[in-house]
Order: structure tokens, then sequence, then C-alpha cells
């Protein structure tokens, strides 16, 4: 069964990407709706949560990535190579740059510390 | 034989890694104020959560999503959202919970006070989460975790009324002095105990971890459907000794001491040390499921990189919100509440978050599309739904009775 | 890049649909999408083939909407129970979509059965 909204993204070593938090389509001539790129973000699932909780989170989040709370990080489908349970990119996590929070995680905070490197033992 | 050997190390780990701080504080209190009466929540609540572990087990085996993964896959971003809060909320609870208890097990083994391990432990569990494999994890704490074993020689050695326990038991022989409200806040209390719900969220996120595929059921069924009930005997044991050895003295259990008085009694000093010992590694193991946990939750619901599978820096954000949640379980602890309060507090908040942890699992453990041909079976099926609704009616009941008895007290 | 109008797939969630006749019906609780005709990356694209018409809120069907085999019947029963009203479009009944107006406008006046999807 074909359904996008909330499912895992990954890569092809099976690194978490993403969830699909919206789906962005495009209308065509008759009347359909095709599917263009996967979003992802404060900006795509903030409006999904709806109401006041959805514009909360949408700009807590955005604070921290430091991106425009609209912004919504979509993955073209293009790169989508299987859906199933998750859905499995053709590129890399690092190709596809989704990954705002993580990077200032990483940068600010775990790269700080002794260790982040280096496999767990 | 490498099979036998992994099947082995699974079940003793999963016998001493069941119980955690909540299991240690509620069945000795039970044991103290209701004898056995209570004993049949916690098969009840065994039973409940080696069905719920196989299903989220199995799942994560074939499909390889985690249970916060498909809790906001199954209902959707805003039901999710509030599942997500709440867990967080009880496992926070919780971790803060086994924290102090690791702290009180150093208290009883140093005369120290518990208030002066708390940065140190805090400090502890975070390094061990931060560099820790996750399989060394799980396998020390568990192996020594069998110390509790001294329990079950406790009692033995105390040569009780077997007769006059199990009649308690069987027949749920409330006792005069208890009042029914009391009664069933307790239930609901030792049924949380049992059924936490960052047991689900952890046992299925090392299935990802130890990469779990189909090859892995037999193992995964073994160690839950030998191991869990194995380790609620210890659950019993530790019920039992209160039973036969603080409800004649009256001595209600609201220190750890007073858990591990029935195996000093019994065993003396060599007993009691290795109650201290299984103390200590029942808290931290759990200390540490616990501050995965919410890693786990957090980080699967939003679809950001988590595990000990990789090094720290390809999941930034799953070590901050260890990191963050480490400190702030310090900082509360710190205000010098007491552990034990914190932990009847988080057996009864769990009782309340299982209804919306559990569905999604039993919905997916029936989707072809995850499981392929192996779906739930009609016993399954009927076990999971019965069981949804015993834990719907214990969630809904916790706070009235909470109130009604003003946390057990009256 | 084509410059086809480009929209949410959220926004289509919990429009509500005006039949042919001018009533106004429930709102859209979920969209079945399809593989289409052309290879978009290394998959056919997909385009929406139905929507799921019903009064609740999108995600509460649990997937029950899917496989009607799925168990466990008690769970499968109560959903089936919420969602008695719920029906399904197929996407030829769609006329159009008003964007702005949040409203589905269709050919039809009546819902169809809720169907097993096919794919």
């Amino acid at each position: 069964m074909l359904q996008l909204f909330d499912r895992q993204i990954l890569d092809p070593d099976g690194r978490m990407v993403a969830k699909v938090d919206d789906v962005e389509v495009e209308e065509r001539p008759d009347g359909r709706l095709a599917v263009t790129a996967l979003l992802t973000g404060p900006g795509a699932l903030g409006p999904r949560l709806g109401g006041a909780l959805g514009g909360i989170s949408s700009r807590a989040w955005a604070r921290l990535t430091g991106k425009d709370s609209s912004d919504s990080n979509p993955i073209d489908y293009s790169l989508v190579a299987d859906i199933g349970s998750a859905i499995t990119l053709s590129v890399s996590r690092a190709a596809v740059g989704v990954d705002g929070f993580e990077v200032w995680a990483r940068t600010r905070i775990i790269a700080a510390l002794p260790g982040a490197g280096k496999d767990p033992q | 034989m490498k099979k036998v050997f992994a099947l082995a190390l699974g079940i003793l780990t999963a016998i001493g890694g069941f119980v955690d701080i909540g299991d240690l504080v509620t069945n000795a209190l039970v044991g103290s104020r209701f004898g056995m009466s209570l004993a049949w929540v916690t098969v009840l609540g065994v039973g409940g959560i080696c069905v719920f572990a196989e299903m989220s087990g199995r799942v994560v085996a074939l499909s390889g999503r985690a249970t916060f993964d498909i809790v906001r896959e199954r209902l959707g971003p805003r039901v999710g959202l509030v599942n997500l809060i709440g867990s967080m909320a009880v496992t926070l609870l919780t971790y803060v919970a086994e924290i102090g208890g690791i702290a009180l097990a150093l208290e009883l083994g140093t005369s120290v006070w518990e208030f002066f391990w708390i940065p140190f432990i805090a400090a502890l569990v975070w390094f061990v989460l931060w560099r820790a494999k996750f399989d060394l994890i799980e396998n020390v704490f568990g192996i020594l975790g069998l110390a509790l074993i001294v329990f079950a020689v406790a009692l033995w050695q105390l040569g009780p009324d077997w007769a006059s326990l199990w009649q308690q038991a069987s027949t749920a022989a409330k006792p005069t002095n208890e009042a029914w409200p009391s009664y069933w806040y307790y239930a609901v209390g030792l049924f949380g105990a049992a059924m936490t719900p960052y047991e689900v969220f952890f046992f299925s996120s090392g299935g990802v971890e130890d990469g779990w595929t189909a090859e892995s059921l037999p193992t995964m069924r073994g160690n839950v459907l030998i191991g869990f009930p194995l380790g609620g005997l210890l659950s019993l044991s530790i019920a039992a000794t209160a039973t036969v050895v603080l409800l004649p003295a009256s001595i209600q259990v609201d220190t750890l001491a007073q858990v591990a008085l029935p195996v000093t009694v019994a065993l003396g000093k060599l007993g009691f040390a290795f109650a201290l010992l299984g103390f200590f590694a029942a808290t931290f193991g759990a200390a540490c499921e616990t501050g995965l946990s919410v890693g786990y939750s957090i980080c699967q619901y939003f679809g950001w990189q988590w595990g000990k599978f990789v090094r720290p820096r390809q999941a930034a954000r799953f070590h901050l919100v260890i990191l963050l949640s480490t400190v702030l379980a310090a900082a509360v602890l710190l205000t010098t509440v007491d552990p034990i309060l914190v932990t009847e507090f988080s057996v009864v908040f769990s009782a309340i978050a299982l209804p919306l942890t559990y569905l999604p699992i039993l919905i997916v453990a029936n989707d072809r599309q995850y499981m392929g041909e192996r779906t739930n079976g009609r016993f399954a099926n009927a076990l999971g739904t019965g069981y949804l609704v015993i834990v719907l009616v214990a969630s809904i009941a916790a706070i009235p009775l909470m109130i009604w008895t003003k946390m057990g007290t009256t | 890049m084509s410059d086809l109008p480009r929209h949410r797939l959220s926004d289509l969630l919990g429009m509500h649909v005006r039949f042919a006749d001018g009533r106004d019906g429930d709102n859209v609780v979920d969209v079945r999408l399809a593989p289409g005709d052309r290879v978009r990356g290394q998959l056919h694209e997909l385009v929406t083939e139905g929507l799921i018409i019903g009064r609740r809120r999108p995600g509460t069907l649990f997937g029950y909407d899917r496989d009607p085999q799925e168990g466990p019947w008690v769970i499968r029963a109560l959903v089936r129970l919420v969602h008695r009203r719920t029906g399904y479009l197929e996407w030829g009944d769609v006329d159009g979509i008003d964007w702005e107006e949040q409203t589905v406008r269709l050919r039809v006046n009546d819902l169809r059965e809720l169907q097993r999807a096919r794919g």
C-alpha cells in the first residue's frame, strides 16, 4: 500500500533521514495531483499538527535550526528508491541535506565531548 | 551450540533485568501491607508484558520499525505527539526514580546520604550511555541483577507457611485492616510497575540495535516467554518475603532498607550484600534503559537518527536528548525529593500511559505490509485485545483512585 | 522544472466536499495514491487515485480501510462502527479543487462504498 505520511525515510545504508511530514504535489491539467517531493521539517509538520500547537512547535524548532519557519526541506520524489514500511532513498543522508538541527547539535555540543567520533566500546 | 549459549544469555539477562526500582518498591510495599493478596496482579502484569513485548519484538524483527516510529505512523502526528509527550513524561519520571534508586542503593551500602551520590551517579549513567556498547549495558546489568535471586533463597530459608501464602494469593484475600480503594490503587500501581511503557520502547529499539531479523524470532521469543516470567517470580519473591517478615510486624515499606530487611533476617550480612548488589544492578540497568528510551521515543517520532549502533557524532540529537534528560533528572533529585515517592508516582503514571502505547503495536502486528505472513494469530489477537481492555480500565481508574486514597495512605 | 501549480497534500486533508447538486458533504479523511504512467527517478510517479470521505479527523482509520481481513476483529469492528458513514470517491468523481475555499467539488451526488485499495 502506498502510504507516505509519517513514514520513516532511510538512506541506502539504513541511516535515518527524517519522517515524511508532508507531501508536495503538482496539479496536472487533467485534474490529478502527482507527488513531486517529500517534505520534512518544522515548516512541513507544523500545519499538520494544527492550531496553536503547530504554530508554537514550528517556531521553536525553526529557532533552533536558524531557518525560516515555513521552510520545508523538500526531498525530490525522484530520489525515492523503494516504498514499504519505510521509504528508502537512492542517495545518502548527507546528500539530501535536511539535517539542520542535527548539524547544530553535532557542532555545538556533541563534537565538544570526548569520544564523539569513536565507536562505542 | 553458540545459539544455545546466546539463548541462555538472553534469558538470564531478561530475568536479571526484569526488576527495576518500581518493582522493588511496589512489590515490597504491597507485601508488607496486603500480603500475597495482590499476587494475581503481578502475574497478570507479567503476562501482559510478555504478550506485548513479543508483539513489538516480532514487528521490529520483521520490519525494522521500532515502537514510536509505528505510534506516529499509525495514530497520526497529532495523537502521536500527545502520546509522545505523555510517554516521555512518564519515562522521564521513571528515569528520575531509577537514578534515585541507584543513589538509595549506594546510600544503603555506604551510609553516605543519597543526595551526595546524585551528581556522581547521573554523570556515570550518562557516561555509560555515551560510550558503552549496547550489548555490554544489557548483559552486564542483566547478569548482575540475578543477585536478586537472594530474595527467593531468603524466602526458602525463612520456612514460611506455604499453604497460607498460596491461600492468600489464590483467593486474593485482602487483609481486613486495609480498605478496598487502597487495594485497587495498589493493584493499578503493581500493574504499572510490571508493564512499564519504557520496556516496549527499549525492547523494540534494542531489536534495531542488535540487528534482529526473522531468524532472531525464536531467540527473542525464548527470552520473552521464559525470561520475563522467571523475572516475574523474582518480583513475587520480593512480595513474599515482605509478607512473611514485614506484614506480621506491621512494618510498612517506605525505604529501600526495609525492602532488604527480610533478606537480612533470613541470610544475614551475606544475604544483604547480595540484595545490595541486586538493587544496584537492577536500578543502574533500568536507568540506562529509561535514559535510552527517552532518546528513542523522541527520535523515532521525529524521524531523527538514533541508537548506540552508530557513533555519537552521527546521532547528535539522540545524545543531546539523553544528556539533557540526565541533567534534568539530576536536577529534580537535587531538590531532595524522596526517590521512593517519585517511584510511587511513576508506577501509577505508567499505568495511565499504557493504552495509547499498546494500541498501535497491536494494530501493526496485524498489518501484512509490516509482518508478511507472520501477522497475529487468533490467540495473540485475543490476548492482545483482552489486555488492551484491562490497561484501558487501569488507566482510567488510576487518577481517581490516587486522589480517593491519597496515594494509598488512607 | 514544470510550472504546474504546487500544493501541499496535507491541505487536501480536512477539506469538505460539495456534491454536484450543491449539498455539502463530509471531509477528506485520506487520499489514495497509486502508481502513474510516468517514471520519476527510480519509481513510477504517484498520482491521486481516490479520496476517503468521512466525518472524522484524518488518521483515525488506523489503516483498516486497506485490508478488510485484518484483525483483531474487535478493533476492526470498532473502527468500522466509528466510520460507518465513511465512503470513497474515485478521482474521476472530482470536478475540481478550490484550494482557497478548502472545497472539493464533485461530479456525483453520492459516495461509493469504502473498498479495499488496489496496489
